[in-house]
């Protein structure tokens, strides 16, 4: 799939938290990524599988309790090893993130245009009106068209859609390689997250950035992604083009997801036995064993690495060529 | 067949003494016993001001809410105490509409210490059938909401709203903040419960594969306003009015193509 170089390159990302000096739970146990130029991921799974966090690693944002071992290549860079202060150089520049909530995702007390102004000030320098400029400029890219109205606002004075499209361009205001969407509509109603599935999209194809998009919903995945990831209790359990992973699944936790879906057909949905464990430290073997269908007494024991299927198809499941 | 709740031209205005605001605009629903009923719309659509009013809680500005033939504007204090006992709320996030501080046995027992005479171990009693009836083990009486995943406290929700066996079950988004998984689980008890129980469902969401899946039929609100109404399998499949179409259209599925055909498509034709 990626020939080139990836843009981003993450290889066996493991992260500790820790209390005093003990560690205390292991929310990332050894995440494989790989981000293509222009090229859309999409990362999913449920809550607590390690989606967030790890864009949190990747943008160098992790809480002080957390400790992140691996690598993270980005641009040929290794970003793990570096210094805070090289690291926040990236951020919001080459490596920029939209969050999910627009309601609280904006300082409440600072209007819209100051606070897309903070950001052009630290990394490029830029103040008065070439900031204003570049912010009218990238306010009208994302449809936003009475660019002073918005600028002069505060959050609360906009709707949640018009909200997200403020955080969209001040995301994009440094041009950034590789944007991430952590979880972008579903704060939105759905034709209200279309027209913003269909405007990353269409800054994507024009602009010319990669995109790590973090969702629970595999519909969005289908409808935006190139490639998809899924987690599971802090591993990638499956990754492949969007649409070979979601109509033949071969990780049987993918597979129990794309069944649990309410879908056209009536009947009693599948739905995945069991939970997610509250603690990952203790894991032994596949984490998903116990839940699993099709699960053997050697997946007790051995946690198995991502094996390809096909040439762009990889699971980690010891059955996976046959499931 | 007798409808359990039907409201005639209904018309709820708020206003402060600037403006005004019309969140409910002549609704006409008429929810026959044992039907469920899935109400759609974006948000300030007025859904939930429709679901305020049946319950008693927002009193109309015009037009009429009748529960079982009587009219709720008119109730007496009493008299709404024992229409609300007979229907439950399941709300959107489970999570933050239980009392942080509450077990779980503490959350089921309060709405039957308001609506019921049970005391002692017949309470006790109550709460053990309350907590059978969604699949929650007995040891998780004494847990507290932080303690219990977010599947887990919608069980407790909807634990607690049919623990005084209500007819009538208000469901806000009840699958809405929980995992795909999880909400396989959480729809297929909730259809286990509507058939043993004879429940009614009125049913607020955003998730049209939701509404196709749990409601009969369903309503689409477009700025207080009914815009369609009918079966749900015939409007989903079918969708007639504008808002409607782009609705459906809108809801991305593992089954519908990707957004960039939509995009190159209309860029080609732009051209």
């Amino acid at each position: 799939m990626t020939t080139a170089p990836a843009l981003l390159q993450v290889r066996d990302l493991q992260i500790e938290f820790t209390d005093r000096g003990r560690v205390t739970n292991r929310p990332v146990r050894g995440v494989q990524l790989e981000i293509g130029s222009r090229e859309v991921l999409g990362v999913v799974g449920e809550t607590g599988c390690g989606k967030s966090i790890t864009a949190n690693a990747i943008l160098g944002t992790l809480p002080e309790q957390a400790r992140a071992t691996g690598r993270i290549e980005f641009a040929g860079v290794e970003q793990l090893s570096l210094p805070e202060r090289e690291r926040a150089v990236n951020r919001g520049d080459a490596i920029s993130i939209v969050f999910q909530n627009p309601g609280t995702a904006f300082n409440p007390v600072f209007r819209l245009g100051n606070q897309m102004r903070m950001v052009l000030r630290r990394h490029r320098g830029l103040r008065g009106r070439a900031a204003t400029a570049i912010i009218a400029e990238r306010l009208s890219d994302v449809g936003l068209t009475d660019t002073q109205r918005v600028m002069n606002a505060y959050p609360h004075e906009l709707s949640g859609g018009m909200l997200q499209r403020v955080m969209i361009a001040m995301a994009l205001l440094c041009e950034p390689r590789l944007l991430i969407l952590d979880e972008p509509t579903t704060a939105l109603d759905v034709t209200v997250a279309r027209q913003i599935l269909l405007l990353i999209l269409r800054l994507q194809h024009a602009l010319g950035f990669s995109v790590l998009l973090i969702t629970h919903d595999l519909g969005v995945v289908k409808a935006t992604c190139d490639r998809v990831a899924v987690l599971y209790a802090g591993r990638v359990v499956e990754t492949g083009p969007a649409d070979a992973v979601l109509k033949t699944p071969k990780h049987p936790y993918t597979q129990g997801l794309v069944g649990a879906l309410p879908g056209q057909s009536g009947g009693r949905l599948r739905s995945i036995e069991g939970q997610v464990p509250a603690n990952f430290l203790g894991i032994q073997g596949c984490a998903f064993a116990d839940r699993c269908y099709a699960a053997i007494d050697t997946c007790r024991q051995v946690d198995p690495d991502l094996r390809p299927v096909s040439t762009t198809h990889e699971v980690a499941c010891i059955r996976g060529g046959e499931l | 067949m007798s409808a359990l709740v039907s409201t005639s031209s209904l018309v709820h205005e708020f206003t402060s003494h600037r403006s005004s605001h019309v969140a409910l605009d002549h609704v006409t629903v008429e929810i026959e016993k044992g039907t469920s009923l899935g109400v759609v719309g974006e948000s300030g659509s007025g859904k939930t001001t429709l679901v305020r009013c049946i319950l008693g809680l927002l009193r109309p500005t015009g037009g009429s809410v009748r529960f079982d033939g009587a009219e709720v504007a008119r109730m007496s204090t009493k008299e709404l105490r024992a229409m609300r006992r007979r229907v439950g709320m399941v709300f959107q996030n489970p999570v933050m509409a239980l009392d942080p501080r509450m077990t779980v046995e503490e959350s089921i027992a309060e709405p039957l210490r308001v609506h019921t005479r049970l005391r002692g171990a017949d309470l006790q009693r109550a709460i053990g059938e309350a907590l059978d009836a969604v699949a929650l083990p007995q040891a998780h009486r004494t847990r507290l909401p932080h303690q219990l995943s977010g599947g887990q406290c919608q069980r407790v929700g909807i634990a607690r709203a049919l623990a005084t066996h209500p007819e009538l079950v208000i469901l806000d988004e009840p699958t809405s903040a929980l995992d795909v998984s999880v909400q396989a689980q959480i729809l297929n008890l909730l259809t286990d419960l509507r058939v043993e129980r004879d429940l009614t469902f009125v049913m607020i969401s955003h998730s049209l594969d939701v509404v196709r899946y749990l409601s009969d039929d369903v309503v689409v609100m477009l700025q207080g306003r009914i815009v369609e109404e009918g079966t749900a399998a015939e409007v989903l499949a079918a969708p007639q009015h504008e808002y409607t179409q782009n609705l459906v259209a809108a809801c991305p599925t593992v089954e519908s193509d990707s957004l960039r055909f939509a995009l190159q498509s209309r860029e080609e034709t732009s051209k």
